[in-house]
């Protein structure tokens, strides 16, 4: 990027002043970066510090910026109150639907990858149905379960989860699984290995990131999704996003509470963003370069 | 779903026909269970759709249930509040999206302008994508609290008078378009930024070369090298954009009267407020129909304009074209 490199006919004391500008460009770009960041992560920040705000100073106006007497409190209270609940709840069926997602997902994906083509019909038509917004399926999944009597069950909503993630998964594993090279697997098979051992021993440590990713996502979506779970769940089932939905609209909030839940919400999804974002720069870096 | 468009090529010695059936065997074996969880699940409540659509079907009321043909359809071409909440998701689609796209746009370009500590920064600028859209909703609605919130008391000390922002019949609509946009702007920007990451150094040396400034090089090259990534990033904006419920449920509940509405927000309430299940039905079918026909038209627009990544398949690149050996740590 330095131009002093690129401009040979430059002579010493042009190109320092050019390293200079250029340096100082860059320390510009560095304070703008930070100023957009920050004013870019203001509401969350309020959340978080909201968190720690005793009762007291949750309905002040004007409000105090930082908490003036800082506190816990509000962690145990959100945690008693239903928060803990909906963790579980939300846990629970997030890391089922996850596991079967990539249970049924990986022999599938490896099936495409092997004997299908990238683009293909198949691989299309498994995808699109990840399309689709929510809202539609939804009526058809609220009559199908009042039937089978699977309304307000953690089955019920496992099984709606891994229909929702299980597209994805395949997609995302069928191009990871076409990234390693056949020769590995056709070496195995002329030792003579068995399936299983060519299964464990060959293709699992190498799709092993691509098993992280893939059930990386299907975790985060599983965890934030709302719309199944507000209408095909009642008072059993009781997710997260869901808990919080209803302290938030049908009882007084308590913003300290709130904010104290949505952190520990959100808390696991900010540390796997810088994994998220090197995903998904790479990604989308297709075409030119590399390939 | 019943024929298998076989079009890869098998294993390389797999001209024996014993070989190849127990591919096929094994293509079976391998697909099956998918293929029919997936096929039952889409199908099954997919018919329970159709016949709610075409029947007076509703959930409250034990009358007979009676075929009613296209009735739902055509009663909601003359309800308002269908047109209106049609408005609202088209300006969802075609103001919120394009706005995303300009926005992701100067991040990106911001960000490619630093090279030490982009990654860092990127994490840090993919965090409102990440968390649930009902904390997005409801750290926004603390926010915009009109008397508790930061953001009115500080207007307030510098002398405006701010709306209630949520809760103004004006004023509600464009804030849902800037919570949105700022949930997802963070998305195009990650596209952008592969992007502009795809573009050869020796490119705009070139460029420099032929002694084009930095907005020419900018407007007659790096734009249009882009633009299968915009493409890109619209398509995929838009189908979701469809999907906006969460934020709408949390923050206006619809309201103030209608004025937040869309689609979805419509189609629960009728479904799930009024248990109208035929009529929510029918909106369900008529928003498939709508969001099908948009991407269909989106792709085919970009396909005319360029011969790029968005071309050759018939969804954009996105995250499948992953590959894993960057994964394993290897750099670009």
């Amino acid at each position: 990027m330095t131009m002093s490199v690129s401009t040979p006919y430059a002579d010493v004391s042009a190109a320092e002043n050019v390293t200079l500008a250029v340096r100082l460009s860059v320390v510009v770009k560095h304070v703008v970066l930070i100023m957009v960041l920050v004013l870019f992560l203001l509401p969350l920040a309020w959340l978080l510090l909201t968190a720690f705000k005793p009762y007291a100073e949750l309905f002040t106006s004007p409000p105090s910026v930082l908490p003036i007497n800082g506190t816990l409190v509000n962690f145990t209270e959100g945690w008693a109150i239903g928060g803990g609940k909906g963790i579980g709840d939300s846990l629970f069926v997030a890391s089922i639907s996850t596991v079967l997602c990539l249970i049924l997902g990986y022999p599938a994906a490896y099936a495409l990858a092997r004997w299908f083509s990238a683009h293909g019909q198949l691989s299309f038509t498994i995808l699109s149905l990840r399309m689709m917004p929510p809202i539609v399926p939804v009526i058809g999944f609220y009559l199908l379960f009042q039937e089978l009597s699977l309304f307000d069950t953690y089955t019920g909503l496992i099984v709606v989860y891994t229909f929702m993630n299980l597209p994805l998964v395949i997609w995302l594993l069928a191009e990871f699984i076409r990234q390693i090279p056949k020769t590995y697997e056709e070496a195995a098979r002329i030792d003579g290995a068995p399936w299983y051992r060519l299964f464990w021993d060959v293709l699992l440590p190498l799709s092993a990131p691509g098993i992280l990713t893939a059930g990386i996502l299907a975790m985060i979506f599983a965890w934030n999704e709302f719309l199944f779970a507000l209408v095909l769940t009642g008072e059993k089932v009781i997710t997260l996003p869901k808990a919080l939905a209803s302290f938030f609209l049908f009882q007084q909030p308590n913003w300290g509470q709130l904010g104290a839940i949505g952190i520990v919400a959100i808390a696991p999804l900010l540390v796997l963003s810088y994994y998220m974002q090197r995903f998904l720069i790479r990604s989308f870096s297709v075409g030119s370069g590399g390939r | 779903m019943t024929t298998i468009p076989v079009q890869g090529t098998a294993l390389p010695p797999a001209t024996k026909t014993s070989d190849n059936r127990r591919e096929r065997r094994a293509t079976l074996f391998l697909l099956g269970p998918a293929l029919t969880f997936l096929a039952v699940l889409s199908v099954w409540p997919f018919v329970y759709l159709i016949y709610a659509s075409f029947t007076s079907y509703q959930l409250a009321i034990p009358i007979p249930i009676e075929w009613v043909g296209v009735d739902n359809f055509t009663r909601m071409m003359t309800n308002p509040r269908f047109w209106s909440s049609l408005g609202i998701t088209g300006i969802f689609a075609l103001v919120a999206v394009p706005l995303q796209i300009v926005a992701g746009l100067s991040m990106a370009l911001l960000l490619n302008g630093v090279t030490r500590g982009r990654e860092f920064y990127a994490s840090l600028f993919l965090i409102p994508m990440m968390v649930a859209p009902i904390v997005v909703g409801f750290s926004w609605n603390l926010f915009l609290n009109p008397i508790y919130g930061p953001l009115n008391n500080l207007l307030k000390a510098i002398g405006f008078d701010p709306p209630a922002w949520a809760q103004s019949p004006d004023w509600a609509l464009p804030t849902l378009v800037v919570v949105d946009t700022w949930q997802w702007t963070p998305f195009v920007m990650i596209v952008l930024l592969a992007g502009l990451n795809s573009i050869p150094q020796r490119v705009y040396e070139a460029a420099r070369v032929d002694g084009s400034n930095r907005w020419q090089t900018f407007v007659h090259i790096v734009l249009p090298m882009l633009f299968p990534y915009m493409m890109v990033a619209f398509v995929l904006r838009f189908i979701d954009s469809f999907r906006v419920f969460d934020i709408i449920y949390i923050l206006t509940r619809g309201g103030p009267g209608t004025a937040t509405q869309n689609l979805a927000y419509y189609t629960y309430d009728m479904g799930f407020g009024r248990f109208e299940f035929s009529i929510a039905g029918a909106l369900s079918i008529i928003q498939l129909v709508l969001l099908t026909g948009g991407t269909m038209a989106i792709l085919s627009f970009a396909k005319s304009r360029e011969k790029g990544p968005v071309s050759d398949s018939p969804l954009p690149p996105t995250v499948f074209n992953a590959s894993a050996h960057t994964f394993q740590g290897e750099n670009p």
